[in-house]
């Protein structure tokens, strides 16, 4: 008779747990699309191509290109955008990794797909100006694409970001020289913080409480609210750590809030 | 009396609270329809540099292949229906009718091979590919503001109130995504060589 009960009490388990995983599941199907990496600093190689004394170096050329110029400017390599096309996957990125927004709309997005052997710049909004399709297309057509034909992938992603970060810094009046100097994260597990911020951490224990406090002391009917709370939580995003020449510092992501926009899909390209 | 004053303070709270209701649901409204109205603009201004960019690219390509008088006749028709378009349906139409007039172009474009190496040719298109992008990033976010929009519109009680001030429900712009890719595929593969891009030098080898 126990035992019969337990089984009883499993199987509805098993059919809860079934109906979660089913409910769960069709979101997830339905978003075919390729993931997009988390961003690991102003240079993620989820293709790995780039050198990691390379990477280092540019990871310090394109802090020293935000401290003079406010520019935010990520590089992405992968491996392949498939089913889309890397013309609709950076205006993702873009957005994923909340480069920026609508205030703060002067970010660039280099993205390389090695399968799909194109290389492209995402240009917001703030930099349509100065960075015209028909100067990213061609540059990259002239001094970018024939170094990937060649094989040497890190030349071909440094050329590109040194131009583009010329031509910006031109037309800012600063100037932004190669240093050479490399820039190195933590090397934390997931490369973006340890642990939970504190702000967070007291976040969560507030939720916490309030809804024991519901379950026990509310109505009946149970969990209230909490909903309004969560919605000012939107932006904390952190700023770059920072770290000169040889020095190291952590990751704190993209520092762009709110749901606007910071760029619609501009910028040019070339295949190789 | 104390009867009649309780039920007059009654009647106001509820007229109060039932004209604050309907005040809130029609700001609701006017924001949802400003920002459909904004997103459409985004995508309009994209369709517009579009149509002048493919007015330049048509001048161009005449240069090089001023015969193909059939495919330039379906591209200036599908300018005139753009320019003549009032409502966002007409335009979305004309448009469409664009698409087709322009990959119908860039397939007889293909044919010159000579016309491909012009650097005016060469611009143009890296300006009309990053147009079209730009109009597939303008269009998938209007759509989206579409969808809000009518779901706010369509939702009670806020439908009684959008009937009530004329606020109707709009309607996308569907792609036709086999159109929409043949556009920008014109290949520039092999016309450069790699020596072309020395002339700056790459950053010393650590």
């Amino acid at each position: 008779m126990s035992t019969r009960r337990a089984w009883a009490r499993r199987s509805v388990a098993v059919a809860v747990f079934a109906a979660a995983l089913w409910l769960v599941a069709p979101v997830q199907a339905e978003k075919g699309d390729a993931p997009i990496p988390a961003a690991t600093g102003f240079v993620t190689d989820a293709a790995a191509i780039i050198g990691e004394t390379r990477q280092a170096q540019l990871e310090s050329y394109l802090d020293q290109l935000k401290a003079k110029t406010g520019v935010q400017f990520a590089v992405l390599t992968v491996g392949s955008t498939a089913p889309e096309e890397p013309e609709q996957y950076k205006t993702r990125v873009v957005q994923e990794w909340k480069l920026g927004d609508e205030k703060h709309d002067e970010v660039l997005l280099l993205l390389v797909a090695m399968q799909e052997h194109k290389l492209v710049f995402e240009t917001g909004y703030g930099l349509e100006g100065t960075l015209t399709d028909v100067w990213e297309a061609g540059m990259l057509r002239d001094l970018a694409t024939p170094r990937f034909r060649a094989g040497e992938y890190d030349d071909g992603v440094t050329i590109a970001v040194l131009e583009a970060a010329k031509r910006i810094a031109d037309a800012k009046g600063v100037s932004v020289p190669w240093t050479g100097d490399a820039l190195r994260y933590d090397a934390a597990p997931s490369r973006h913080r340890r642990g939970l911020p504190p702000i967070v951490v007291a976040f969560l224990l507030f939720m916490l409480i309030s809804f024991v406090l519901n379950r026990f002391n509310g109505p009946r009917g149970g969990f209230r609210g909490g909903g309004p709370w969560i919605g000012g939580m939107g932006g904390w995003g952190g700023g770059f750590g920072g770290g000169g020449g040889g020095g190291g510092g952590s990751f704190g992501g993209f520092g762009g809030g709110g749901g606007g926009f910071s760029s619609g899909g501009g910028g040019g390209g070339a295949g190789w | 009396m104390k009867a009649g004053m309780i039920g007059l303070v009654v009647v106001v709270v509820l007229l109060l609270g039932l004209g604050g209701c309907v005040a809130g649901n029609f700001n609701q409204l006017v924001r949802g329809k400003a920002d459909l109205d904004n997103k459409w603009n985004q995508v309009n201004n994209e369709l517009q540099r579009r149509n002048d960019l493919i007015g330049n690219l048509v001048e161009t390509v005449k240069g090089a292949a001023g015969q193909e008088q059939a495919v330039f006749g379906e591209i200036a028709n599908a300018r005139a229906a753009m320019a003549g378009a009032k409502t966002p349906q007409q335009t979305i139409a004309a448009a469409q009718g664009m698409d087709g007039a322009l990959g119908r172009l860039l397939v007889v474009v293909e044919n010159y091979p000579q016309l491909k190496s012009e650097e005016a040719f060469r611009q143009l298109m890296d300006q009309l590919e990053g147009t079209e992008n730009r109009l597939a990033t303008e269009r998938m976010r209007y759509n989206n503001t579409v969808r809000d929009y009518n779901v706010l519109v369509q939702s009670f009680p806020m439908n009684l109130f959008a009937g009530m001030f004329h606020y109707t429900p709009a309607q996308g712009y569907p792609v036709d995504e086999s159109k929409v890719r043949v556009v920008p595929k014109v290949d520039f593969g092999g016309l450069r060589t790699p020596a072309a891009g020395t002339t700056t030098p790459a950053p010393s080898k650590p």
